[in-house]
């Protein structure tokens, strides 16, 4: 009789047997992940590829031709010292783009480190805590030209303190997830088998708390190449000569009337990369929020949903 | 057209998931008579909640259906926004399974009840409150004119019950329906409902269609019964005939498997029954109170010894302690007062190195296996994370063990490297069952191990418990809320009261010569899969029972 009784169960069962797709496979069929990984991987292959190929000097200065117009020897024009416009921008995005990537690695690694450690001890919870919520109360532009003025101008110096801007967010929603997850009944079955709080860090709340980690990482990149072209053009960033979107912004601004390529390249690719990394984290989050997912495809109005995500497939491909 | 207030005709509603569509309910044509309660009975994932759903027009947007619903009349898979909302509340009304979200909590009571009266135009404030007074009242909430301003978190689960119940009732529907109403209380508790939906019927003469899992609270409700399998009505029947004498293969298995308190209690064995692995010796456990709050006093002064090779049923209803005395096991809970001696350390006093030897000897198998495993790890993982934690076995080693322990609880060994997400709850509980025996434990907490189970999966798991703590001999506290199911399995028995053990003894002392009285009214309550034996176990209307209809109300 009961084995009459299992069929049913089984039946039921292999409803739900259907291989998951992978994770490479359910990447390449979000839109946002293959559009803003491919668009970061062309500016990164122009950025770091071409100069070298090109013979692209971003450092040599030429008085006589300054401030031209595109022209064989120069696709894009020169700057105010008649350098080469694509040569320096396609240098500043080296700089921007290494920024962005050390900030978000780094305050994404002491954010998780710091958040755990506040999850897992209430004493150093609220030390931390308490000194993120100070360095979150200024603010991001302002503790930034702060530390960069108090550090000395340097790319290296940029990096320290657009980290200690973003760790403290990042920190906080680690705590957060990790906190949410340590109250999980799997961590409980794990507690109750004897484990030691190291193997609930490791096996349990890292894996799980890394998704959350890798999107907003992504957005950190994004805002570290905002805020850094910012302070370069405030002159609190990266230091002349080196090329830096900021200063090169800087120094278009004085001749926008009569060399109006430096800004608006400058400003072109800046606002692309910026669109790019955000296309990607969006993407991200979609992967990792299968919920969010769900709901937008179900709460369609007229089936618009589902034509989306027939949409979405077009897209991938 | 019939004068039945509820009519399907050839309803199937298929469900998109992705790119695949999920055919809930296949053609299923019923009918619901006036003053009628109709059981719809089925397995999780057999389509009657979706059913329920679709009577009331509340489907998901990407569900499609054809067929016919009628209520009074009305087509409600054709009605317009504005139609949809009238049959709502006025011709027919749902009374959810789980109270304490189907109200809000930033709201008082009051306010929410008045809501639906004034979205089906009583405007006059005053003329709500009144209302909504009355119907309190009548569902038997005390001093409803004071209690009427309160919030839902300060009302008991049954009490939430009965003021959903109340507003289901607000405007005195000719259907109501019922989704598991009694599902998430507690077994006197749940009396208490199944007596009120009983005289909403008797004296309002509303229809009930009553969604439920539970075929003792069928054979005590309703009329007839309708048994739904994976989308398809497979037999309709009066209730008596049904359990008397069920037509399907189906609808048999069905009975077949619902645990039946009496029916098989274990027979009483001496042989295979060792030392105590656990003694609790006045046990206290309280729960210390955050910043200036009271700390939570959940047991106060339990004694009790489980022996290997035998099973202690810890019995009690929701809040009564019984799951943080299993907890306090596995260091989940505290142990504040008295003794807990676990394979002869004291719990209290033992740490580090000791605590882990201890747990490494313990297994705890939870009650919801959707939630108690990560879901990044696939089955075989999970199996083996004890002997991770204690540095138990190569890798060779674990991966032997995994598989010996598959194949004792029954599944296939290529599960090991599938995802808990793609198992179903039964096969999770069994993968839960196996980790917690992964380290071959002297003992094992089960915390309601089947609780979140489909009856006739239910019957699987335990049966499969059964044998292996047969085998295996491991002692074990089987912690359950379920009379039925805890005596089926267990040598000994303990009741629980709000912290307290009543009363305890071998299992046929306990429930059939139980000696307290709370033993006694959890025993009454227990609801027998059997509409005959039930009605004559229902106790008269108590007399002095405000009716339900009253005064002016329903006007």
């Amino acid at each position: 009789m009961l084995d009459q009784l299992s069929t049913p169960s089984t039946s039921i069962v292999q409803v739900q047997n259907e291989k998951r797709p992978s994770l490479f496979s359910r990447m390449i069929r979000t839109p946002g992940i293959v559009v803003g990984a491919i668009g970061l991987f062309l500016i990164a292959l122009l950025a770091f590829a071409v100069p070298p190929l090109a013979h692209l000097d971003p450092y040599a200065v030429d008085p006589m031709s300054r401030l031209q117009g595109s022209s064989a020897g120069h696709i894009l024009g020169t700057d105010t010292f008649g350098r080469d416009l694509l040569a320096r921008i396609l240098s500043g995005a080296q700089t921007s783009l290494v920024v962005g990537f050390l900030v978000a690695l780094v305050s994404g690694v002491f954010g998780t480190v710091i958040g755990v450690v506040a999850a897992f001890n209430s004493v150093l919870d609220q030390i931390l805590m308490r000194f993120c919520d100070g360095l979150m109360a200024i603010p991001a532009i302002l503790l930034a030209v702060a530390l960069a003025a108090a550090l000395g101008p340097s790319t290296t110096n940029l990096i320290i303190a657009l980290t200690v801007v973003y760790t403290p967010y990042l920190a906080r929603l680690v705590r957060s997830r990790a906190i949410a997850v340590k109250s999980e009944a799997f961590v409980e079955a794990s507690l109750s088998g004897g484990a030691r709080p190291w193997h609930v860090i490791l096996r349990h709340v890292l894996p799980n708390t890394m998704s959350v980690i890798v999107v907003q990482s992504t957005f950190t990149f994004a805002e570290s190449v905002i805020v850094e072209a910012a302070l370069s053009f405030l002159g609190a960033g990266v230091p002349a000569p080196t090329a830096s979107w900021g200063n090169i912004l800087y120094d278009g601004k004085s001749v926008v009337a009569s060399a109006p390529q430096m800004v608006v390249f400058t400003s072109l690719i800046l606002v692309i990369t910026i669109l790019l990394l955000n296309v990607l984290g969006d993407g991200l989050r979609d992967l990792v929020d299968r919920r969010a997912q769900r709901h937008i495809a179900h709460f369609s109005i007229f089936g618009i949903g589902r034509k989306r995500r027939t949409a979405k497939k077009g897209g991938a491909a | 057209m019939t004068s039945s207030p509820l009519n399907i005709e050839n309803l199937a509603i298929t469900i998109a998931e992705g790119d695949d569509a999920v055919e809930a309910v296949k053609s299923m044509s019923l009918d619901l008579a006036a003053g009628e309660v109709l059981a719809l009975v089925g397995e999780s994932g057999s389509g009657k909640t979706i059913t329920a759903r679709a009577v009331l027009g509340l489907l998901p947007a990407r569900a499609s259906t054809k067929g016919v619903i009628l209520i009074n009349g009305i087509s409600v898979l054709e009605a317009t926004p504005e139609q949809g909302r009238k049959v709502r509340g006025e011709h027919a009304a749902m009374i959810f399974q789980e109270p304490s979200t189907a109200l809000n909590p930033v709201f008082t009571i009051g306010w929410q009840m008045s809501e639906g009266l004034r979205a089906h135009g009583i405007s006059d404030v005053r003329e709500r409150r009144r209302r909504s007074i009355e119907l309190l009242t009548a569902v038997g909430i005390p001093s409803p004119e004071t209690r009427i301003d309160d919030y839902p978190h300060q009302f008991s689960g049954g009490q939430k019950q009965r003021i959903v119940i109340a507003m289901a009732l607000a405007l005195r529907p000719a259907v109501i329906i019922a989704d598991e109403p009694t599902t998430a209380l507690d077994v006197t508790v749940q009396a208490e409902i199944l007596d009120l939906l009983r005289r909403c019927r008797d004296e309002l003469g509303a229809s009930i269609l009553l969604i439920t899992h539970n075929m003792g609270v069928v054979a005590d409700l309703a009329d007839r019964v309708a048994v739904m399998y994976q989308g398809e009505l497979v037999e309709v029947a009066p209730v008596e005939e049904l359990f008397a004498s069920p037509r399907e293969q189906y609808t048999q298995d069905l009975l077949a498997a619902v645990p039946r308190l009496g029916a098989e209690p274990r027979e009483a064995r001496d042989e295979g029954i060792g030392d105590v692995v656990y003694e609790a010796e006045n046990l206290d456990i309280v729960y210390s109170g955050g910043f200036r709050q009271k700390p939570f006093h959940a047991v106060h002064g339990v004694s009790f010894t489980v022996r290997r090779g035998e099973v202690f049923g810890l019995v009690g209803e929701s809040g009564s302690g019984k799951s943080t005395i299993g907890r306090s096991i596995v260091g989940l809970a505290p142990v504040s007062g008295g003794s807990a001696k676990l394979l002869g350390s004291d719990l209290r006093h033992a740490r580090g190195a000791e605590l882990r030897e201890l747990r490494r000897r313990v297994g705890f198998v939870f009650q919801d296996p959707a939630s108690s495993f990560n879901s990044l790890m696939t089955v075989g993982e999970c199996i083996e994370e004890p002997m991770r934690i204690h540095r138990a076995g190569s890798r060779q080693v674990r991966e032997r063990r995994v598989n010996e322990l598959l194949d004792a609880v029954q599944l296939p060994r290529s599960m090991a490297f599938r995802h808990p997400y793609e198992l179903s709850g039964g096969q999770r509980q069994r993968v839960g069952l196996a980790r917690a025996l992964v380290l071959d434990p002297e003992f094992l907490v089960a915390d309601e191990p089947t609780s979140a189970l489909d009856v006739s999966v239910q019957a699987r798991v335990l049966e499969i418990f059964n044998e292996l703590q047969r085998d295996l001999g491991f002692g074990c506290l089987f912690i359950s809320h379920d009379l039925a199911v805890v005596e089926m399995l267990s040598d000994r028995i303990g009741v629980l009261q709000s912290g307290r053990l009543v009363e305890a003894g071998t299992a046929s002392e306990v429930l059939q010569y139980p000696k307290e009285a709370y033993t006694r009214r959890l025993i009454a309550a227990v609801p027998v899969p059997d509409p005959k034996v039930q009605r004559a176990r229902r106790p008269p209307t108590t007399p002095g029972k405000q009716p339900l209809v009253q005064g002016r109300l329903f006007q």
